[in-house]
């Protein structure tokens, strides 16, 4: 099936239409639906204002001291959970470590890597038989299924195989990585979206300097 | 489609007095916007009701309208927000799809047998991926509108294109077997 024939048997697929009469009742039953909004948005408002009166009638302290007392507070406790001392700042230590793993295996292999893959047996190596892998981007991937977790760290054009499902690690101009599977497509632009069964995380590596 | 120029100047009252120009502008979008609403639920009494908040939502942000934009285009983007907020609100999805094959408008039961089909796989697209298909497929907006309508850039609308139209296909492949790969 090409695009055309997607998109015709798309289009071809209509919206039922509803009962006689429903387009004419529409509007009336949306202007008299914001009718009653205002109704009742009026009637709260006169509650509210009778509620805020009562409310600085029992609290003698100026409003104006109140609020100040308030942003005061919540500075004081950003600033405590921001800079409290410990505070951890690296976000990943899987990524730190791999990105640390990394770049030692390719002092030991230079232009050899395809992909450094890290499970629970620690890092293992796909090497090329020659050394004519050529420099690109490192990528780090997290693809997690609903039992398992695995991570790797590869170059742009490299496929990775989990379950027996393929994907293809790609770099777009802007930096932007992709990860294409059979079923699913995975991209840093919209990092929250769940490739199929797969939740899928990368990144481009920080190149040694 | 006319672009009626928000009056800051008049008051909420007479806005609702007869031949207000908001029952026009719901008189003439209603349609547009309860099709795609249909689209992102499958359902359409859920359409129906999407529909009416979205009226409700551009009357109380009337005043807020620039008169230089489209109308459409403002309410389109109302509308994909709601059905969006609406898809996360909504926990009971598998029951939704049960429902809708037996829903009653008299209307549905003409409709040819792929319709149903269709629309379950567009039900089973991600919600954004969705909306960008109806948006650009069934509604004829541009990327660049259909970005502005969903609030990201064209980019993004590209590559949701790109997975929808990939898992469709896959979902609608014997639509088309002499051709399908």
């Amino acid at each position: 099936m090409n695009n055309s024939e997607l998109s015709k048997a798309l289009l071809e697929s209509k919206v039922p239409e509803p009962p006689p009469g429903y387009w004419d009742a529409f509007p009336v039953r949306v202007l008299s639906q914001i009718q009653r909004h205002r109704e009742n948005e009026a009637a709260h408002s006169m509650t509210a204002a009778a509620a805020t009166k009562h409310r600085w009638a029992v609290f003698p302290v100026p409003r104006l001291a109140w609020l100040a007392g308030a942003c005061a507070f919540c500075a004081l406790a950003a600033f405590l959970l921001l800079f409290r001392p410990g505070r951890e700042r690296s976000g990943d230590p899987q990524f730190a470590a791999a990105v640390k793993c990394f770049h030692e295996i390719t002092g030991l292999f230079p232009n050899q890597v395809r992909t450094v893959v890290f499970d629970n047996n620690g890092p293992s190596l796909v090497l090329s038989e020659e050394p004519d892998i050529p420099f690109s981007q490192p990528v780090y991937v997290k693809i997690a299924g609903p039992t398992d977790e695995h991570r790797f760290v590869t170059f742009s054009g490299q496929q990775l195989v989990v379950h027996g499902e393929t994907f293809e690690v790609l770099i777009d101009g802007q930096g932007g990585v992709l990860v294409v599977g059979k079923q699913s497509v995975w991209s840093s632009t919209e990092p929250g979206l769940q490739a199929g069964p797969y939740r899928i995380e990368a990144r481009p590596l920080p190149t040694k300097s | 489609m006319p672009v009626l120029e928000p009056d800051p100047s008049r008051d909420t009252q007479s806005r609702m007095s007869s031949g207000d120009p908001f029952e026009s502008v719901v008189r003439e979008h209603q349609r547009m916007i309860y099709s795609l609403c249909y689209r992102m639920t499958g359902s359409q009494a859920d359409a129906e009701d999407l529909a009416q908040e979205t009226f409700l939502q551009a009357y109380s942000h009337w005043l807020q309208f620039r008169g230089d934009a489209k109308i459409s285009s403002w309410l389109y983007r109302i509308a994909v927000n709601q059905c969006l907020n609406w898809n996360k609100r909504r926990t009971r999805r598998e029951i939704l799809h049960r429902e809708w094959s037996s829903e009653t408008w008299e209307s549905s039961a003409d409709l040819p047998p792929s319709h149903s089909r269709v629309q379950n796989a567009l039900l089973q697209l991600h919600p954004k991926q969705r909306a960008a298909v109806v948006l650009t497929i069934y509604d004829g907006l541009s990327h660049k509108e259909a970005a502005k309508a969903l609030g990201c850039s064209e980019t993004t609308v590209s590559w949701r294109l790109f997975a929808a139209r990939r898992k469709l296909k896959a979902l609608l492949a014997d639509l088309y077997p002499t051709k399908a790969s």
